[in-house]
């Protein structure tokens, strides 16, 4: 493989000469994605203390073998886990999918202006709004709703308004098989 | 907003992909008669599908036309790996024979941007490709038409990771309009390598590189500090005054 793959991929870095240059660089890059992965989910850090490191494993290494690259959508794969199920209330369910908008809004090159991802069984809805002018901030609304009568999954929409009901067209967030 | 009250700054750069949904007259009206210049970070120009480079380059240039910055410029480096996103920009590999396919590629861009753009030099973690950036970087210049933003920050990166002379990058800085400076560090590790940190202030090695440019280049027509993080004003303020006595 790629030596860029040790960017991405834990066991690939391994595979790197200890202290090298190479290892310590994708050690680096290893550490941005646990930055990407905890910096907006303590509470999820807390069920894998001390260090995070064995759930961001899991989460890479399932990218790497889908060759299927990190970002906002990854963050509904964790609901799969094992472990995170067995943690699994509201809390940490809102948790991560607030965690999923957030990285949507500091990506997303387009003009629209909100993502709002909607979940059926606990009825959690979240609305992220980009800022509307140079000096403001982003904001992440956590609702309510009884929209999405469908089954077990969570949905996403993206819209070029500011409001939960210029949301109307739902897809399912990727997720590996 | 502090510095340019304090006279220590007269135009602004947008990191432009955190800005695109906002409508450029709404940017103007904020900004009022302080000038501005784009930089561009997620194009991944090198690498994304034709059509995707299209639309974004639609949708800047509606910045361009309202905005007019003092430049436009992006990064000659790698995004992704096997079409999967990198967490870190890689560096280029700057093989010759590759200098068609990119000069037709930044000629795309170009045109899609309505704009020339200027290719900033990249921070070399190793030797693997650093020693050909600086005579790719002009020689990719001439043959597409597209300039060169000179990071001095970088150029010292470079040169320390990856064993390029400093005297390599004059020809690079003689060819820039446009320079960037920022802080770096060294990376926790027993390789010591260094990184483009942009939290710290800027180290003296930097001011007296930048210093020998001066002296090689006629003065550029902007300079950026780039500050990322550990805002600390004072600090800051204090490196720009520097720059405004020509690095004394």
């Amino acid at each position: 493989m790629n030596s860029l793959t040790a960017f991405i991929s834990p066991s690939e870095a391994r595979k790197l000469p200890l202290h090298s240059p190479e290892r310590e660089i994708a050690e680096h890059a290893l550490r941005q994605l646990w930055h990407y992965l905890y910096d907006y989910a303590p509470k999820l850090l807390g069920i894998f203390s001390p260090d995070g490191k064995s759930l961001l494993e899991d989460w890479l290494e399932c990218h790497y073998r889908e060759r299927a690259s990190i970002g906002w959508w990854s963050f509904p794969i964790l609901l799969e886990h094992p472990e995170v199920q067995s943690h699994l209330d509201k809390e940490l369910k809102t948790e991560i999918l607030s965690a999923a908008v957030t990285r949507w809004l500091s990506s997303d090159r387009t003009e629209a202006q909100s993502i709002c991802l909607m979940e059926r069984n606990y009825g959690i809805c979240i609305l992220g709004l980009k800022s509307e002018g140079l000096a403001d901030s982003k904001q992440i609304l956590c609702m309510s709703h009884s929209m999405i009568e469908a089954k077990d999954a969570i949905f996403f929409s993206t819209s070029p308004g500011r409001e939960l009901k210029s949301h109307t067209s739902w897809t399912e967030v990727w997720s590996p098989e | 907003m502090q510095l340019a009250a304090l006279g220590l700054v007269s135009y602004f750069e947008f990191l432009i992909d955190n800005f695109v949904h906002i409508p450029p007259t709404k940017i103007a009206a904020e900004i009022g008669d302080v000038p501005c210049a784009f930089h561009i970070m997620k194009s991944e120009f090198l690498e994304c599908a034709p059509e995707e480079l299209k639309r974004y380059g639609k949708l800047i240039r509606t910045f361009v036309r309202t905005l007019k910055p003092l430049y436009v410029s992006d990064h000659l480096a790698r995004f992704n790996v096997h079409q999967m996103n990198l967490p870190i920009v890689a560096e280029y590999s700057y093989a010759k024979t590759d200098i068609d396919r990119l000069s037709a590629r930044v000629g795309q861009w170009q045109e899609a941007l309505g704009t020339q753009i200027f290719l900033e030099n990249f921070p070399s973690r190793t030797t693997a490709f650093a020693a050909a950036q600086p005579e790719f970087l002009v020689a990719l210049s001439a043959k597409s038409g597209c300039g060169i933003l000179f990071d001095v920050s970088n150029a010292i990166v470079a040169s320390v990771n990856g064993n390029v002379k400093l005297s390599d990058w004059i020809e690079v800085a003689k060819a820039s309009p446009h320079f960037h400076v920022a802080g770096f560090r060294k990376v926790n590790g027993k390789s010591g390598w260094l990184l483009d940190s942009h939290d710290s202030v800027v180290t003296e090695d930097t001011f007296e590189f930048l210093s020998a440019c001066l002296k090689a280049t006629s003065v550029p027509e902007s300079m950026t500090y780039e500050r990322d993080a550990n805002l600390n004003i004072e600090e800051i303020a204090a490196d720009l005054r520097r720059f405004q006595r020509g690095c004394a």
